[in-house]
């Protein structure tokens, strides 16, 4: 039996029945089961297997593939391979982490178990949830799983990204590109804004008469004045940003003739991008979980759900404004989530919890912007602490963007190591 | 009590809490190795920390700045969000690690 198989065995093998048998070990065989394995569970599970040894970790990492979010819009402008994204998480099976391959489907808060999808199930003595977003296309009118080829968003990157590369590919030039952002809270902020700048670029170098334009459901957005600044300077003949209180809210799509209509217009490009709005993924949202909110309340110093103090919430799937839904914070809430947990099975209580975020943004790809803050969670909520928080400066000479996105380069090629291994 | 074995039981209760528990400076320090790479061996162009016994000097004349401007706006900001203890913290934790 190969390693990666013995462990997969292993990681099934946390039964119920075994698992009552460890239970009676005492404090050596606490079972923490952690549920998805991008920036949030893959940190989670490494920290945890680091501050607290003894317990024994699995990571229901599911059977699907994983590649990066962060960096994915330099591989739809030709400038990174989407192979360079792609993590292999096999690594993730080390030391006291077992990988379990199937997906999670249910879990119960009182009996304490995390049930699969063949029908097996791992008992937890803290489980963490940390399964990223759905995306809801159907909350469009028009729109469903059906038309999202038609309108491609690769909000969750992998094959999807290579097929809207390939649709910008085809985009003529003297062509239109639309870019749909839907109204907050979604995954990565600043996303949209990157995406459409890196799109501007590439269009300005091989379909220069082209044009993009921004379809906004929001009034306002992260990083505002930079991106604007850019676009100006760079693209004022090609890229128009449409806020919400301008008609920049789809308000409904058309699979068939591939039209985009907001309230007063009508737009009919050649490539349209609709990032569909978004909710936690369905296994955040059982057991009430999320409160019938989409997204799922937690206390800032534990990340603990506030409706079932023993299953934990990190990452995107989780409330911890005004820490937004980015991979940075998701590594940052789930190294302060495995402290607190290492803590409380020692019978400590947590230490205060400081937490950060960065989110680099591209607007070539070699010129970065960046916003920033540190964070006190307490069990009273998440607070900005006073000065932390602020962007890279407005007017600076090319060499700051550039050395910027140098950071960005560092960043995630750290984030990456610290969270996977890879 | 002597000495002896104040000193003993102490050092017995540091290795009880490290054996499960991590020490705060830890917990600090894994918050800078979102960037400056794995157990802040750094990630280039973002440097290395471990080793470094500049660390109280560095943080302290970012926390100082000003304002939060150029190439080290961000280190500035995450300065104004460490305490004192946390900057004593953290330069003991990277002096006393060994340089990558």
């Amino acid at each position: 039996m190969t390693d990666l198989r013995r462990r997969q065995f292993l990681g099934a093998g946390l039964l119920l029945p075994a698992a009552l048998a460890a239970g009676r070990q005492g404090n050596a065989a606490h079972r923490v089961v952690i549920v998805g394995g991008g920036f949030a569970g893959a940190t989670a599970a490494r920290y945890l297997a680091r501050w607290a040894p003894s317990c024994r970790i699995t990571l229901v990492l599911g059977r699907g593939r994983y590649w990066t979010c962060p960096f994915s819009n330099l591989a739809l402008v030709g400038e990174r391979s989407l192979t360079s994204l792609e993590v292999h998480r096999d690594r993730l099976a080390d030391g006291n982490i077992d990988v379990v391959r199937l997906e999670a489907r249910d879990f119960d808060p009182d009996r304490r178990t995390l049930t699969l999808e063949d029908g097996s199930r791992l008992h937890f003595d803290r489980l963490i949830l940390a399964p990223g977003i759905e995306v809801m296309p159907e909350a469009i009118e028009g729109h469903g799983q059906a038309s999202v080829a038609t309108f491609p968003h690769a909000w969750q990157a992998g094959p999807a990204t290579a097929h809207l590369a390939k649709r910008l590919r085809a985009v003529p030039d003297g062509g239109l590109v639309v870019v749909s952002v839907p109204e907050g809270p979604y995954r990565c902020p600043p996303g949209p804004y990157e995406r459409a700048s890196l799109m501007a670029w590439w269009l300005a170098r091989h379909r220069p008469r082209a044009k993009l334009i921004i379809l906004d459901a929001n009034a306002s957005f992260t990083k505002e004045a930079l991106f604007k600044a850019h676009w100006r300077h760079a693209h004022p003949q090609r890229l128009t940003w449409i806020g919400r209180n301008e008609d920049g809210m789809l308000r409904r799509v058309d699979a068939r003739s591939g039209s985009l209509h907001t309230d007063f217009a009508v737009y009919r490009p050649d490539l349209a991008c609709v990032i569909p709005p978004q909710r936690a993924a369905p296994i955040a949202r059982i057991a009430d979980l999320d409160g019938g909110r989409g997204w799922c309340s937690v206390a800032a110093n534990t990340f603990a759900s506030t409706l079932h103090p023993n299953v934990h919430v990190i990452g995107d799937a989780a409330i911890a404004n005004p820490m937004p839904k980015s991979a940075f914070a998701a590594a940052s809430q789930a190294r302060i989530c495995a402290a607190a947990i290492a803590a409380e099975l020692s019978g400590r209580q947590p230490s205060e919890a400081l937490l950060t975020n960065t989110c680099y943004s591209l607007l070539t790809p070699t010129a970065a912007i960046a916003v920033t803050g540190t964070y006190r969670g307490t069990r009273e909520g998440m607070a900005t602490l006073g000065g932390t928080a602020g962007s890279s400066p407005l007017e600076a000479p090319s060499s700051l963007r550039e050395a910027e996105a140098g950071h960005a380069r560092g960043w995630y090629a750290s984030a990456r190591a610290d969270a996977f291994g890879d | 009590m002597t000495k002896l074995s104040t000193w003993l039981l102490a050092a017995a209760l540091t290795v009880a809490a490290s054996a499960e528990d991590p020490s705060r400076a830890e917990v600090l320090a894994a918050g800078c190795h979102a960037c400056h790479g794995v157990d802040g061996q750094g990630s280039p162009p973002v440097p290395a920390l471990r080793g470094r016994q500049d660390i109280q000097q560095q943080l302290r004349a970012f926390k100082n700045a000003a304002e939060a401007t150029g190439e080290a706006h961000l280190m500035i900001r995450f300065a104004r969000g460490l305490s004192d203890r946390d900057i004593a913290e953290l330069a003991d934790f990277y002096a006393r690690a060994a340089a990558p």
